[in-house]
């Protein structure tokens, strides 16, 4: 079930929200928790349900490492350590088995000219969130910052619908507390017109912005076999913006949605594009998961403790390892690569105490966004070097037919006047929008900015009306597709 | 300032009161047939996803009442399916529909019925033994509009979608200004106005060279599954009466495929594998009086209703004195081959 769909927003979440508050208001608390994890694993069966055994067992599985790694080591057959070494492995295995089996027969097949057929295993979906999360977990237990969790509250902390999917990634102490407090077990009216507001905008800029820009972006990324300069340009931007109101679109609805129980997600996107550097970009984007990686990988390996060259070699480590999460590809693996250098670039760059002015700053980080976003995006290495090269090719500029007359010397320059958009199915509104959305994105306050000034009167109350109202009305097409294939 | 109450009650009562307006004149309108009432404004339908909405059609309001289905291309879908009384055929023709699609909507329309159909008439086209170019085609496989209909919800969840109202709004026009202008009648009977001479030139001109490329050179592999679809239908309803027929292009459009397309042969396999499934073949894409004028065209290829009045007609033996001799020959095995040998004089001498 996507959170921009009709059963989810007019059946699941209301029905799951009134019997939820209906338990707790008969004091039926635990029978409430047990309801909204077991509605939480309908939620996530709905798409898959030979998927929900593979999570079950994992929250069992961890669950139960983690209650043993609360032990003192007199009470465990074998050491803390040898049980958490056990604990992430078998998590990475599976994570590993479903996300990475065919990546690394390909690559296997490559080097030793060996034919091993593909598995073709479909990912079980969120697998990379809920292990991620529970991973953090074990370390935690290792290190003692867990409390002995009822398995109950645990569950609920893994399965929580609204941040099961696609984050944010959740911490456990950050949710637990959450769980135990007797006044959230209440509804709250305040909490609920937030959470409206706030997923409204969310779905708008899921259904509205991202889905306008991801026509282009799939255009020039998987249909066109040839790109001008302006469409290699707009597909690649088209993509930067997609990505970003898709992402934390959906962020936001998952925000909303938790508000509704009273649970407060945190942060995950604090206008990232408005970023002047790249170290200041990771604070900004997808932030929980920054913080993962931080926490459980880049301290662990030393953090900036031991001397430049290991921070380096770390930040490296961490990167790389960011980019296979996010995908099963050596284009992701280069992705990671190139953000892991430019953060070496930064550091290295800062330690000599240059400066860039603000706006420089931005230009240059935007653009390396931009451009290393074509990576994570391409299928495949064709993909991203034909996007990039026309990105720079300067003998392949066509643009608008009206601009003919006015500009008609640069004929002399073999720049083109004509069709300017047509391998994106591009139209005169397309660059106008880009425009739009990055002077937006740059000017105005981002919606959890917006959520904290929230007040309870008109101008919200029409505002999320209007934003709610569109995304719904947006949420399908009837007319046919062209050029599906199938 | 509002307390919090309030503000959820506003934006519910707001919510409630927009999304029932847009779902009212949806479902007055109703352009995606889940629905069967008809009004002053929606008697005019806009046929912009007709596999969809005839499947909605099929599915909502079900085939209990008709002996069968008529399947075919656009062609077919100008053919009012009223002409075929006192058989009351449904028109589940559609754009461009290839053959491989007929028998996931004559099961279908089968399991939307209460009853196997008495008949299925299906008109073929030329251009359908023509491996389908699946990159080039610009629909969804037939499950994907089944399964939409099938959906949860399916037909209100269509009724507060933008989209709905964008072909509300253009049916109410058309309802109200154009009546009888291009599109359906709420009785699926769909209108094809004469269009001007100007028009019909520019695109005769324009198609007739669209669709001679298209079915010449590399564009073209006779599909060697083409029996085999036929076949299978045909083994799926033993119970059923299989009326084929071969849709009129114009001459033109016909000898300039067969001539500078090169495939005369592949057309003689066509229609020679076509009878071996079936028996026999009406078959009116050739060279006749009708498809020799060029005034019952909208274009190259696409006969006017009237011209669908006659095929009915002659299909169901219905006398109508209107119907040409030459009009529709029922091939079979024993006169294809002097069918085939005369029609190749007539293309050797006939002036493109």
């Amino acid at each position: 079930m996507l959170f921009n769909s009709f059963e989810f927003i007019f059946l699941f979440v209301p029905i799951t929200f009134f019997i939820y508050f209906f338990l707790l208001e008969k004091n039926l608390s635990i029978i409430a928790k047990s309801f909204l994890v077991l509605s939480s694993l309908f939620f996530y069966g709905w798409w898959n349900i030979l998927y929900l055994p593979i999570i079950i067992v994992s929250i069992l599985f961890n669950y139960i490492i983690g209650n043993r790694l609360n032990q003192e080591s007199e009470n465990l057959h074998f050491s803390r350590k040898l049980l958490l070494a056990i604990g992430i492995v078998l998590n990475i295995s599976l994570l590993g088995y479903f996300k990475y089996t065919d990546f690394f027969i390909e690559n296997f097949n490559l080097i030793s000219e060996n034919n091993i057929e593909l598995l073709h295993l479909s990912l079980p979906l969120a697998i990379s969130f809920f292990t991620f999360q529970q991973i953090s977990y074990l370390i935690d237990s290792y290190r003692k910052e867990t409390k002995e969790y009822s398995f109950l509250n645990y569950a609920l902390f893994v399965t929580f619908f609204p941040q099961l999917i696609a984050g944010p990634i959740v911490h456990h102490k950050e949710m637990m507390p959450q769980f135990f407090k007797n006044e959230n077990n209440l509804k709250n009216y305040k909490n609920i017109s937030m959470g409206l507001f706030i997923f409204s905008i969310g779905l708008f800029k899921k259904v509205i912005i991202a889905d306008m820009f991801s026509k282009w972006a799939t255009q020039g990324f998987d249909m066109a076999t040839t790109l001008n300069l302006l469409e290699a340009w707009v597909t690649s931007l088209s993509y930067t913006f997609q990505l970003y109101f898709d992402f934390s679109g959906y962020t936001d609805m998952a925000i909303g949605i938790a508000l509704f129980f009273n649970i407060k997600l945190p942060i995950n996107f604090n206008s990232p594009y408005k970023a002047i550097n790249i170290q200041d970009f990771w604070k900004r984007w997808h932030i929980t998961l920054s913080k993962f990686l931080k926490d459980y990988i880049y301290i662990p390996l030393g953090g900036n403790r031991q001397g430049s060259f290991r921070t380096y070699n770390n930040l490296m480590i961490t990167f790389i390892i960011g980019g296979l999460w996010h995908g099963a590809g050596w284009t992701f693996v280069f992705w990671g690569f190139l953000h892991g250098m430019a953060l070496i670039i930064h550091r290295m760059w800062s330690h000599l105490n240059f400066r860039l002015w603000s706006w420089l700053g931005w230009f240059i980080t935007f653009n390396f966004i931009n451009i290393t976003w074509v990576f994570f995006r391409a299928e495949n290495w064709e993909d991203a070097t034909k996007v990039l090269k026309n990105m720079f090719n300067l003998n392949n500029i066509i643009l608008p037919e009206q601009l003919s007359e006015k500009l008609a010397f640069l004929n002399n320059y073999n720049i083109e006047f004509g069709a300017y958009l047509e391998n994106i199915d591009g139209s005169t509104k397309t660059i106008p929008m880009i425009i739009i959305i990055l002077f937006m994105i740059l000017l105005s306050k981002n919606s959890i900015q917006k959520l904290q000034k929230f007040q309870l009167n008109y101008r919200t109350v029409l505002f999320t009306v209007i934003t709610f109202f569109i995304g719904i009305i947006s949420l399908d097409k009837v007319s046919e597709f062209l050029y599906f294939n199938f | 300032m509002l307390s919090a109450k309030q503000w959820i009650k506003i934006f519910f009562i707001l919510l409630l009161f927009a999304f029932s307006s847009l779902g009212l004149i949806n479902y007055t309108i109703d352009p995606l047939w889940t629905f069967n009432h008809v009004n002053q404004f929606n008697q005019i339908q806009e046929g912009f996803n007709e596999r969809q909405q005839k499947s909605n059609y099929v599915y909502f309001n079900k085939l209990n009442q008709f002996d069968g289905i008529l399947l075919g291309s656009s062609r077919s879908t100008f053919i009012n399916q009223y002409d075929f009384a006192p058989i009351k055929i449904y028109n589940y023709a559609c754009n461009s529909m290839y053959p491989f699609e007929y028998k996931k909507y004559i099961d279908f329309a089968k399991k939307n019925s209460l009853s196997d159909f008495k008949y299925i008439i299906i008109g073929i086209d030329f251009y359908g033994s023509n491996i389908p170019n699946m990159k080039k085609i610009q629909f969804y496989l037939p499950e994907h509009y089944i399964n939409n209909t099938l959906s949860f919800l399916y037909r209100y969840k269509m009724l507060i979608l933008k989209d709905t109202l964008e072909k509300s709004l253009i049916n109410i026009k058309k309802s109200l200004t154009n009546y009888r202008q291009h599109g359906f009648s709420r009785d699926n009977i769909k209108y094809n106005p004469k269009v001007s001479e100007a028009e019909r030139v520019k695109r005769y001109l324009t198609n007739i060279k669209r669709h001679t490329d298209e079915m010449s050179n590399k564009n073209y592999i006779y599909n060697k599954n083409y029996i085999n679809i036929l076949k299978h239908i045909k083994e799926d309803n033993p119970h059923t009466k299989f009326i084929i027929f071969t849709s009129p292009i114009t001459a033109d459009l016909l000898v300039s495929i067969i001539t500078k397309g090169n495939r005369f042969k592949e057309y003689e396999k066509w229609l020679k594998e076509t009878i071996s499934v079936f028996g026999e073949v009406h078959h009116f894409m050739n060279i006749n009086i009708v498809t020799k004028n060029l005034q019952n065209y909208a274009d190259d290829d696409h006969y006017y209703p009237y011209i669908g009045t006659l095929i009915a007609h002659k299909l169901i033996e219905k006398k109508d004195n209107n119907i040409p001799k030459d009009f529709g020959i029922l091939l079979n095995k024993q006169n294809i081959n002097n069918f085939l040998i005369e029609f190749h004089q007539k293309i050797k001498k006939y002036e493109l």
